[in-house]
């Protein structure tokens, strides 16, 4: 029984991630800032996080990109999201683990560390370290977005019913 | 109350990286110098070389097909037109100052305004 519903939250967690990516493709924001997005799939990894726990976030996150390559991306698409993802899931992680900051800030980190990882995998596929002049509009877009991410989850956070934790994979 | 004190390190944190941040534009800003050369860049190597003082039009091949095309219009450089469906550089519009660059990932083409002497 458990186990079913592990696959089944897994599986639900997964669709609303992909049908977020693709919804944030019809809102026509324009940042004035090429390459920048809302990265509204988060929403799904950060409450993920929170509600069912690491091991949990690590599984959907990746799940999502791999689907999301495979139905709408490239191989290089595919490089950026897994590198922003292992970096911002990384940093979100740990930082949780602190206790010290909440859900806002914890997502914050992970909207700057994702586009560092984006960054990072752009200088090694370019081979251009000149990139890096692009990192103070990187952090300041990533904390921004971060923290809209955060205020989001953590009022999904509130209001999803707490039984939902019983399916956390993180416990025996 | 624990929130409180969790949700003032939250602040702190932001408040903390987004002045950094801002810090560091403002110097890359204020420091900034117009370039004389527009140098493109595929795969990794050097493409071709644009003396920005020169009007002109370039077509730039990448893995053998036509990806992209940087104009240089009145000191400035810009791409017109590109074969990726994203169009971000296309979009990130015109540069001219040294450093500044327009990045076409997709295609593995970089344009990056430099300074000869």
């Amino acid at each position: 029984m458990r186990k079913t519903a592990k696959i089944v939250y897994t599986a639900i967690t997964v669709s609303v991630a992909l049908i977020l990516s693709y919804v944030e493709t019809l809102i026509p924001i324009n940042f004035g800032i090429p390459g920048i997005k809302i990265g509204l799939a988060n929403v799904v990894t950060v409450t993920v996080l929170y509600l069912f726990g690491k091991k949990s976030a690590v599984c959907v996150c990746a799940l999502r990109i791999i689907l999301s390559s495979l139905l709408f991306g490239t191989m290089l698409s595919f490089i950026y999201s897994a590198s922003g993802a292992a970096f911002s899931l990384l940093g979100m992680i740990l930082l949780k683990k602190t206790g010290k900051f909440g859900t806002v800030g914890v997502s914050a980190a992970g909207g700057i560390l994702h586009n560092m990882g984006q960054l990072v995998a752009a200088v090694l596929v370019t081979q251009t370290p000149k990139i890096a002049y692009y990192i103070p509009v990187l952090v300041i877009s990533g904390t921004l977005t971060g923290v809209f991410i955060g205020m989001i989850s953590s009022l999904l956070i509130q209001r999803l019913p707490k039984s939902a934790k019983f399916i956390s994979l993180d416990k025996k | 109350m624990v929130k409180k004190e969790v949700v003032k390190r939250d602040i702190i944190l932001i408040a903390c990286v987004l002045i950094a941040a801002l810090a560091a534009l403002l110097i890359i800003n204020l420091t900034k110098q117009s370039g004389t050369v527009a140098v493109i860049y595929t795969n990794n190597e050097e493409y071709a070389r644009m003396p920005l003082d020169v009007d002109a039009e370039i077509v730039i091949y990448s893995d053998g097909k036509e990806a992209n095309t940087l104009v240089v219009q009145n000191g400035k450089a810009y791409i017109s037109s590109a074969s990726c469906p994203d169009k971000i550089c296309v979009n990130t519009g015109s540069i001219s100052n040294e450093n500044e660059m327009i990045v076409c990932l997709p295609n593995k083409v970089i344009v990056v305004i430099e300074k000869e002497n």
